[in-house]
């Protein structure tokens, strides 16, 4: 069964919403850090960033395997007064939240399997929120 | 050993109700903690150095001294400032007198500004509350003790006289606002940004909303107000030039 890369990213994000406070930002994924200060706590994005192609047979019947990274981003606010450690740490327990979310089951039975690569968590200037990248591997045929 | 200088937390002048129990308490400060009294004392004077109350002996629960006034102390006592509590307080076995201003009202002037109206202009604010706190309340009522003190130096009136409470609630939100973004700019140690902005700009609209309060205001102490339809300005208007000489004033008639 193939899925898209619309419905991967579609898959994803609503795995992701259901967490309490998250919402889905207008942005798009390139733009995220320019979301507004009033709306960016819990915001998220899903980037499907890039792709490569499996080295198997790719047929018409079968599809094509493909090997799609995908970019979580979302924001989570640090207060003034508690920015470390604090809610620092609070961000650190979402992220881990969030990563169970994208590794949990989908409504499309499974159809796609998805891995964890890694973080990157960086502080806005301002040091207002914290932007969390999670970075995924999901492994999906493509139906021409 | 010379006498160590404790400090009496005494953020305005203590006002006493006529016709009510009343507690007053003078909790005293030496490095960052309360100090323990071992013996509270306590003198009322009257303006003209009358004792009212004759060195009574005081409580102190919790190391807060402390003494309750009777509800009849006040009864036919003249109304205003000039009265003095003494409080000889004894610590660590030596006698110490702090002395701090009081006056006799009849009714004292209550803030109007709470928490919700400062979570009502920002929304966002009950999210960035710190976690060591539960409500604003720390910054606002800093800002009516800075905004009362201000008010009695500048002789701009004394507060148990103003009637109309809502007078004060503008500027008393906008430094509330410039306490709160002034702490958060400051717990972030940055040399600019948004909450140094919005702390500026509250100041600044402090700083008009003060000069542009007026109230009624009960000139006599009778606990009612002199014309409710005249409002008096905190802020006096002072004319920096005299009337022109000889009468010749343009437009005035000779």
């Amino acid at each position: 069964m193939g899925v898209s890369f619309a419905q991967l990213r579609s898959e994803i994000a609503t795995n992701i919403g259901v967490l309490a406070g998250f919402n889905l930002a207008k942005m798009a994924p390139a733009y995220f850090g320019r979301q507004q200060n009033t709306v960016a706590h819990k915001s998220y994005v899903v980037g499907v960033d890039s792709t490569t192609a499996t080295t198997e047979r790719q047929r018409r019947v079968v599809g094509v395997y493909a090997s799609t990274n995908v970019v979580v981003s979302f924001a989570h606010r640090l207060r003034p007064l508690d920015v470390y450690p604090t809610d620092y740490d609070q961000t650190l327990d979402v992220e881990q939240t969030v990563i169970n979310a994208v590794l949990g089951t989908y409504s499309t039975n499974n159809a796609f399997t998805i891995r964890y690569n890694g973080t990157t968590r960086s502080v806005v200037d301002s040091q207002e929120y914290m932007i969390v990248q999670l970075q995924f591997t999901a492994l999906h045929t493509i139906q021409p | 050993m010379s006498d160590i200088p404790y400090a009496p937390q005494i953020k305005v002048p203590e006002l006493l109700e006529r016709g009510k129990s009343q507690l007053s308490q003078l909790p005293i400060y030496r490095n960052g903690a309360l100090v323990a009294p071992t013996e509270v004392r306590y003198t009322l004077f009257d303006p003209t150095q009358k004792k009212l109350i004759d060195n009574a002996l005081g409580t102190y629960p919790a190391n807060i001294p402390e003494y309750t006034h009777a509800t009849n102390l006040l009864d036919g006592q003249q109304l205003g400032e000039g009265y003095i509590q003494e409080w000889k307080i004894t610590i660590v076995g030596r006698v110490y007198t702090f002395r701090r201003m009081c006056a006799v009202v009849l009714r004292r002037l209550y803030p109007v500004v709470s928490d919700a109206d400062l979570t009502s202009t920002y929304s966002q604010l009950a999210d960035l509350r710190p976690s060591s706190l539960t409500s604003y309340q720390t910054y606002i009522d800093e800002a009516w003790y800075t905004m009362i003190q201000r008010m009695r130096n500048e002789g701009g009136g004394l507060e148990y006289l103003v009637m109309s409470a809502e007078a004060f609630r503008s500027a008393h939100q906008n430094l509330a606002l410039y306490y709160v973004f002034r702490d958060f700019h400051s717990s972030l140690g940055q040399s600019n940004g948004r909450y140094l902005d919005l702390a500026n700009e509250h100041y600044t609209q402090y700083k008009t909303e003060w000069k542009q309060i007026n109230f009624v205001y009960d000139h006599n102490h009778t606990g009612a107000s002199d014309n409710p339809d005249q409002r008096v300005a905190k802020q006096p208007v002072i004319y920096l030039c005299n009337p022109g000489r000889l009468g010749n004033f343009r437009g005035r008639r000779k």
